[in-house]
């Protein structure tokens, strides 16, 4: 089942009455795609899950004026930006070491949140990539994650080289056509 | 319309580390229980002609006279006026009930000075009226008469504290809260006793000799 399958409406409404399996059903569905924005603005795991129990919780509270029929994700990923920059000021709030010490990337020295667009092509990013086939989803993450090239992932991996090369096309295939939305914005930034 | 991406510019989209990183596996039940500890204490809030049992750390301080059984029962009392419509289900389907509770997380209890070496832990579960903490301490020895231990929820600022139960021995006992365990995150075990009768209630000595925390506070 694809991790960005929307809810249907029963869960949606058994979740506004604090069911315990529709809250499930909503992590389940999303619950990635929130731990995505979070960790992008935050860049740490431990606050990024944090920032997701507070955006299902404040999502529960709201959920009384969600409108039916609407699609959750903006509604969770607006939620989601919020508490997680919520979060990150409390977090610049705190004594701090010195700069020299944070590694790159730290939240502390970010000097601008997010935007709504950055961090909703993050989440359609992850929603794209959490849809590709599990074998895919690993050549692409070896390959612009960890910097592979495809002969050597062909080594890590024990396959052909060829077999790297059609499952890459195929995964960036996909990407590219589930990605196309969000080109233009990406390109004004 | 925009053409697709070619893989340069996917290669640009697809470096964040942010997209790659995965939430602990246990995330989604951290999640479920401060959502249903959210459901429950907004209930207990709309329903209960009282405030709910979290407390001002300082206007509980020398306030003792409830008893450890008249301390149980107000604490039933409490988890009735905080059983709500709500009714938790597991994906098997199966309701949530103090027999049948789900459990949320598991900490190690270690022994103050006061205890010293003394070692205990405590299962956190989700029940419809909030959430269950059994405590396992088989070191500390039983206390008799009008002397007792209290267990409790602290908020990691030490400004609220929510009481759990009071207990002659915890070699195995059973407490309750009807509260988000995520505001709550740390666990004590004092050492009480029951104080006289012109005090109107019954607070904590801070005689703490167990603690523990469900999570880091920030």
């Amino acid at each position: 089942m694809s991790l960005v399958s929307a809810v249907d409406e029963n869960t949606l409404a058994a979740f506004r009455q604090g069911d315990e399996r529709a809250v499930r059903a909503l992590y389940d569905a999303y619950g990635r795609l929130v731990f995505a924005i979070a960790n992008r603005v935050l860049r740490d795991i431990g606050l990024a899950e944090e920032a997701v129990q507070q955006t299902f919780v404040q999502a529960w509270r709201g959920s009384v004026t969600f409108e039916q029929g609407r699609d959750p994700a903006p509604w969770l990923a607006t939620i989601a930006r919020r508490v997680a920059i919520d979060i990150q000021r409390r977090e610049a709030r705190r004594p701090t070491s010195p700069l020299d010490d944070a590694p790159p990337g730290d939240g502390s020295l970010v000097t601008h949140d997010p935007s709504a667009d950055q961090l909703w092509s993050t989440w359609e990013t992850r929603a794209a990539i959490e849809a590709l086939a599990p074998d895919e989803r690993q050549i692409v993450r070896l390959q612009h994650m960890e910097g592979y090239t495809q002969q050597e992932i062909a080594d890590k991996l024990g396959i052909a080289l060829g077999t790297v090369k059609s499952r890459s096309f195929r995964a960036h295939r996909s990407l590219a056509a589930k990605l196309r939305h969000v080109r233009e914005p990406i390109g004004e930034q | 319309m925009s053409a697709d991406f070619d893989e340069a510019e996917l290669a640009l989209l697809l470096v964040d580390p942010a997209l790659w990183s995965e939430p602990s596996q246990g995330l989604a039940d951290l999640v479920v229980a401060a959502v249903v500890a959210e459901v429950v204490a907004a209930a207990a809030a709309a329903s209960a002609p009282a405030k709910a049992p979290v407390v001002d750390l300082h206007q509980w301080r020398n306030r003792r006279w409830l008893a450890p059984a008249g301390a149980a029962i107000g604490g039933a009392a409490a988890a009735a006026l905080l059983t709500v419509a709500l009714t938790p289900r597991h994906d098997d389907g199966a309701v949530s009930s103090a027999a049948n509770p789900a459990l949320i997380a598991s900490l190690a209890l270690t022994g103050t000075g006061l205890a010293t070496g003394v070692q205990g832990s405590a299962d956190v579960s989700v029940v419809p009226s909030g959430v269950q903490i059994r405590i396992r301490a088989p070191g500390l020895p039983r206390r008799e008469g009008d002397e007792f231990y209290e267990g409790w929820l602290k908020s990691c600022d030490s400004t609220r504290l929510v009481p759990i139960g009071t207990f002659h021995e915890l070699a195995d006992a059973t407490g309750w809260a009807g509260v988000s365990i995520d505001k709550h995150p740390i666990v004590t075990i004092t050492r009480e006793s029951v104080a006289g009768p012109k005090d109107v209630a019954q607070g904590s000595s801070g005689e703490v000799v167990l603690s523990g925390k469900l999570a880091p506070c920030p």
